[in-house]
């Protein structure tokens, strides 16, 4: 479960990602239409929740809004080292 | 002043409270983080640092060890005041077994204190180590100075953190922008986008570490709230505890003897209550007179400091009672404190909590490095001042030395003759030893080349740690792989994974930096140098 919660977690990051012109560039390598970075946010932001609420429905509310953090967290620094190794490569 | 500058003017005061607050105390932050992060693992650490402790694997149950953990007692102290057996949990693998004497020893000891290994029944003869423990403690109580000192330090220092991490959100204009942002080979600014993702991407734990830090000391640092609300007398503050941290009643001789109950009844009755739990001890005290009360101990569910008690008649084997309730106020002061210390994070999320301790470390380090940095680019070809120079040399005594002084302590765990007067104090000793090396190395070589050796250093005494491990004991990887005993061949791995990231900073540093910077930098970098000129 600590690893679904993570993959959920770091789905919404990308999604996140995904709206901003500069890191869709290099992650996707385009750069998304205005429709796209709405639907992007929204995505992300469902992700996120589902996330939290993995971690609380398994670990119950205090732990699992911790553990929800510790994903956030991390998932966002698995995409912004994600980000910063596809931008070594060009 | 239009609005513009009055923000202008607000950015650039807090750009320099910024750059000062987190500079001013940097070296006690970046030890109270790097020493704070091993106490996630202290268990483990310790478990690692004692060879001689079992391995985790046994069948026998929770009663037999707590039976066996009270026949020792019974047969070496039998007129002790208490008898403690704490038994294994997911994190620790002997029996731990203490009494608190009525008389203290001709030593002048007043407890004993031995481990059983749970397999045989065999005393376990543990070498005296410091362990995760002596890391742990000194991220708030230091070394080599008076507790009651340290703890007022770190507050200050911790203060200093706290606001360094509110300024550095005012500062940092582009927040959001650069969220997931981190450009690397890009000289000073990979430094201020490593300083700022360390910290941006780990902000609630950096804000929750750093304000539960100073929850823990509250009445200490700020006693005037106690003192005004409940007077100075001894009485009044025992009042105030007794009201916020409700205990048992402490049982009362008789001076009647009586046959203690068989411990497996209430164990049964106490794992029925906790179903998600482990039994962490058993408690008796005065244990063989009519008296006697048992307490059982669980293992920490959900967000707390510590778990549940139920409390035994100790001759009847009837429940007397359960873990008071807390009022409001103190249950929110335990959950902050709980977050700070995170005991109750499994596996999972103890690597997590860790590498945020990590990422901690991180920001003091790249924030120490960046203003270097700064004040270097700005020199444009003039000489390098002094003070410069010595901050420059002390970054690298900071930043590599501390690692290279823990490594040392891990060597010295197993290099150190078993039998050694005082070996505990003198592993933390070997610490800080080598940490002054590092400072000394610093000054007495060329920056760069200084940089180099010591991060090579480092990366040697990580990657040949498992060797030297396998050298002087048998729980080696070899054998630890094999028998599953998971946290000591977490401990070599984890060891030769920091190696590998050290090789890959060596080779980072034997490759030539850009010394320009050929675009403007963010808004926080463009504030910070001249409002902290």
């Amino acid at each position: 479960m600590m690893m679904a919660g993570f993959v959920v977690a770091l789905g919404g990051m990308f999604c996140f990602a995904a709206s901003q012109k500069k890191q869709a560039l290099l992650i996707f390598g385009t750069s998304p239409v205005h429709g796209w970075r709405r639907l992007a946010i929204i995505g992300g932001t469902v992700l996120l929740g589902l996330s939290a609420w993995l971690g609380v429905s398994v670990y119950g509310f205090g732990v699992g809004l911790v553990t929800f953090f510790a994903w956030a967290c991390f998932a966002a620094w698995t995409v912004a080292l994600t980000a910063s190794w596809q931008r070594s490569k060009k | 002043m239009s609005a513009n500058g009055f923000h202008g003017a607000f950015r650039q005061s807090m750009a320099w409270l910024h750059t000062w607050a987190g500079l001013v105390l940097s070296v006690l932050l970046y030890f109270i983080f790097v020493t704070g992060t091993f106490g996630y693992f202290n268990a483990e650490i310790d478990h690692w640092m004692q060879p001689e402790a079992p391995s985790p694997k046994h069948s026998v149950s929770t009663a037999a060890m707590a039976q066996m953990g009270f026949d020792y007692l019974q047969r070496e102290q039998p007129d002790a005041r208490r008898h403690f057996v704490g038994l294994p949990t997911e994190r620790g693998n002997a029996i731990r077994v203490f009494a608190n004497l009525s008389e203290p020893t001709p030593a002048g000891d007043t407890f004993i204190e031995a481990y059983i290994d749970p397999s045989s029944g065999q005393l376990v003869d543990v070498r005296a180590t410091g362990g995760g423990d002596a890391l742990y403690r000194m991220h708030y109580a230091l070394h080599y100075m008076p507790y009651e000192v340290a703890i007022y330090i770190v507050g200050v220092a911790t203060l200093f953190m706290l606001l360094a991490i509110l300024t550095g959100i005012v500062v940092h204009k582009k927040i959001f922008t650069d969220f997931f942002t981190l450009r690397l080979r890009k000289g000073q600014r990979s430094w201020l986008d490593g300083h700022n993702i360390s910290s941006v991407l780990a902000l609630p734990f950096m804000l929750m570490i750093t304000y539960s830090g100073l929850v823990f000391y509250t009445f200490e640092y700020s006693p005037g709230t106690m003192f005004l609300t409940m007077g100075v007398e001894q009485e009044a503050r025992d009042e105030m505890y007794g009201y916020l941290y409700p205990g048992f009643e402490q049982p009362k001789p008789t001076g009647e003897p009586a046959v203690m109950v068989d411990v497996q009844g209430p164990l049964s009755v106490a794992a029925s209550q906790w179903p998600n739990a482990e039994i962490r001890f058993v408690d008796i005290f005065l244990p063989g007179d009519s008296g006697a009360m048992m307490r059982i101990g669980s293992t920490v569910d959900g967000i707390a400091r510590g778990g549940s008690l139920l409390q035994f008649n100790a001759v009847s084997g009837q429940v007397m009672a359960q873990t008071p309730d807390m009022p409001a106020d103190a249950v929110f002061s335990q959950s902050v404190l709980a977050l700070h210390e995170g005991r109750f994070a499994n596996y999972g999320l103890r690597w997590l909590y860790f590498i945020s301790g990590l990422l901690g470390a991180a920001m003091v380090a790249t924030g120490l490095l960046l203003w270097a940095k700064k004040r270097r680019s700005s020199l444009r070809g003039q000489a390098v001042p002094r003070h410069l120079a010595f901050i420059e040399r002390t970054n690298l005594g900071i930043i590599v030395g501390l690692p290279l002084g823990v490594m040392t302590y891990f060597w010295a765990n197993r290099i150190l003759p078993v039998a050694m007067e005082g070996r505990a104090e003198w592993e933390l000793h070997c610490l800080f030893l080598a940490w002054a090396l590092s400072f000394a190395h610093a000054g007495a070589r060329e920056l760069r080349r200084a940089w180099r050796e010591q991060v090579a250093l480092l990366a040697a005494m990580c990657l040949l740690l498992p060797i030297l491990n396998a050298i002087t004991t048998d729980v080696h990887l070899g054998n630890t792989l094999v028998q599953g005993d998971w946290v000591r061949a977490g401990f070599d791995l984890t060891s030769m994974t920091f190696g590998l990231l050290c090789c890959l900073t060596w080779r980072y540093l034997t490759v030539p930096q850009p010394r320009t910077i050929k675009a403007p930098l963010t808004s926080q970098a463009a504030t910070a140098p001249k409002a902290s000129a």
